[in-house]
């Protein structure tokens, strides 16, 4: 562990590492802070449409349906890294 | 990304598509790889099984046995609307014997990337987004993304300090850390980028220190830096990133995180880190033009363990260069 890190862990952990209930910040922040700020929240619908995941997948589900399949293609999965 | 919103919000779109089976998939993978699956994307949307070139991104209807029926690449609901209009008319319009399925083996893959996904590891969630220069405000719900980020069962141990007391400390190895500063500590906030290199890797340590021991339940708080500048020359060799758009960019980010790891099970039970980063430069896909490390923009990560969704088990980005050796390549 490197002098930096030490000091980065000590400034960055607000409160004695054995305290039973330890909150870490980041800039002030709590973490929950920044997950609130992140992650995707109700504005993001779309998350909320079932979708399987994969060509193969959808088309098999569609065949036990007895439904058309729709397929979201882009570079990247839409679900993942796009 | 856009239409994620702009066509996938839409109620009106979020209705319609209840007449459907939903499904998402990468399409350059289909439109290039010699897969059986994506063989048979080519030969229904393309009439041939060998690759395909230009973009395919887009919105298709399909009937279950493959036959495309409409397509069309929209970022506006209201076009989204009438495609799938389209698509439903299209497959009401069809006989009976045409909405039959085939068989699955005709279209099933030999090869994905999710085969890997490593149960009884750590897989974490990464979103990505933009955040205002001043930091976290009420106001900061920017642009993001999303990526996953795997360790198999075999690296969790790479993660534990050998002692579990109170205040021991332990580094990540390297090969770990590395494996976040190349391929997730990235800006892919606006679109992907590529992974970077060994190389252009200048830090990435992530430090580990035991807090409360309770029982089994080992709270270990969590730190890390990282610094990575690409001079914008690929060097990764022949993968499919050696075709993606490669310009000078460079990230600096500090990590702080808490995760609890059960001493008995061997498991992570909980893992929650922030990233903090500043980025410059792009892939001339990341919307970062005229960002440079004089004046960068300002990204945050947060890193969690993923749920059972499907979407959840969807592989890495970068998981082709991953390098691990659980991880295997298709067969030639």
């Amino acid at each position: 562990m490197t002098p930096l890190s030490i000091l980065l862990l000590l400034n960055l952990c607000l409160i004695p590492i054995s305290s039973g209930d330890p909150v870490c910040s980041l800039e002030d922040q709590p973490l929950k802070n920044w997950k609130q700020a992140i992650e995707p929240g109700p504005e993001d619908r779309w998350l909320t449409i079932p979708w399987h995941t994969s060509l193969h997948e959808g088309l098999k589900k569609a065949g036990e349906e007895g439904q058309p399949l729709l397929l979201w293609l882009m570079n990247g999965h839409p679900l993942g890294c796009t | 990304m856009a239409g994620r919103r702009s066509v996938w919000n839409d109620p009106r779109v979020i209705e319609k598509v209840l007449s459907f089976t939903p499904a998402t998939d990468e399409v350059w993978r289909l439109q290039r790889h010699p897969d059986k699956e994506c063989q048979f994307f080519r030969q229904q949307v393309a009439g041939r099984t060998t690759p395909i070139g230009g973009s395919w991104q887009g919105l298709y209807v399909f009937s279950p046995s493959g036959k495309l029926l409409v397509r069309q690449n929209t970022l506006q609901a209201d076009k989204a609307l009438i495609l799938l209009e389209k698509g439903l008319a299209a497959w009401e319009a069809l006989p009976a014997e045409e909405r039959l399925p085939i068989d699955p083996f005709i279209y099933e893959p030999a090869h994905r990337w999710e085969l890997f996904y490593p149960t009884d590891g750590l897989v974490l969630r990464s979103t990505s987004r933009d955040l205002p220069e001043k930091g976290l405000t009420s106001e900061t719900r920017g642009r993001w993304n999303r990526d996953h980020i795997w360790f198999h069962h075999s690296e969790l141990k790479e993660w534990i300090p050998t002692s579990l007391k109170s205040g021991q400390v332990h580094s990540l190895p390297a090969e770990l850390a590395m494996r976040l500063a190349r391929f997730h500590i990235v800006d892919n906030v606006s679109g992907q980028e590529g992974p970077f290199s060994p190389e252009d890797i200048e830090k990435a340590e992530v430090t580990i220190t035991v807090g409360d021991c309770e029982s089994d339940k080992v709270t270990l708080l969590l730190s890390g830096e990282f610094r990575s500048e690409s001079d914008g020359v690929y060097k990764l060799g022949e993968t499919d990133w050696k075709h993606f758009p490669s310009r000078t960019r460079g990230v600096s980010a500090q990590l702080v995180g808490i995760a609890t790891w059960n001493s008995t099970s061997l498991r992570f039970e909980s893992f929650e880190a922030a990233v903090s980063g500043k980025v410059w430069g792009g892939s001339g896909l990341n919307g970062r033009r005229g960002i440079t490390e004089v004046k960068p923009a300002k990204v945050g990560w947060f890193l969690e363990m993923t749920g059972d969704s499907p979407s959840s088990k969807l592989a890495p980005a970068f998981v082709d260069v991953y390098g691990a050796d659980w991880i295997k390549p298709p067969t030639p």
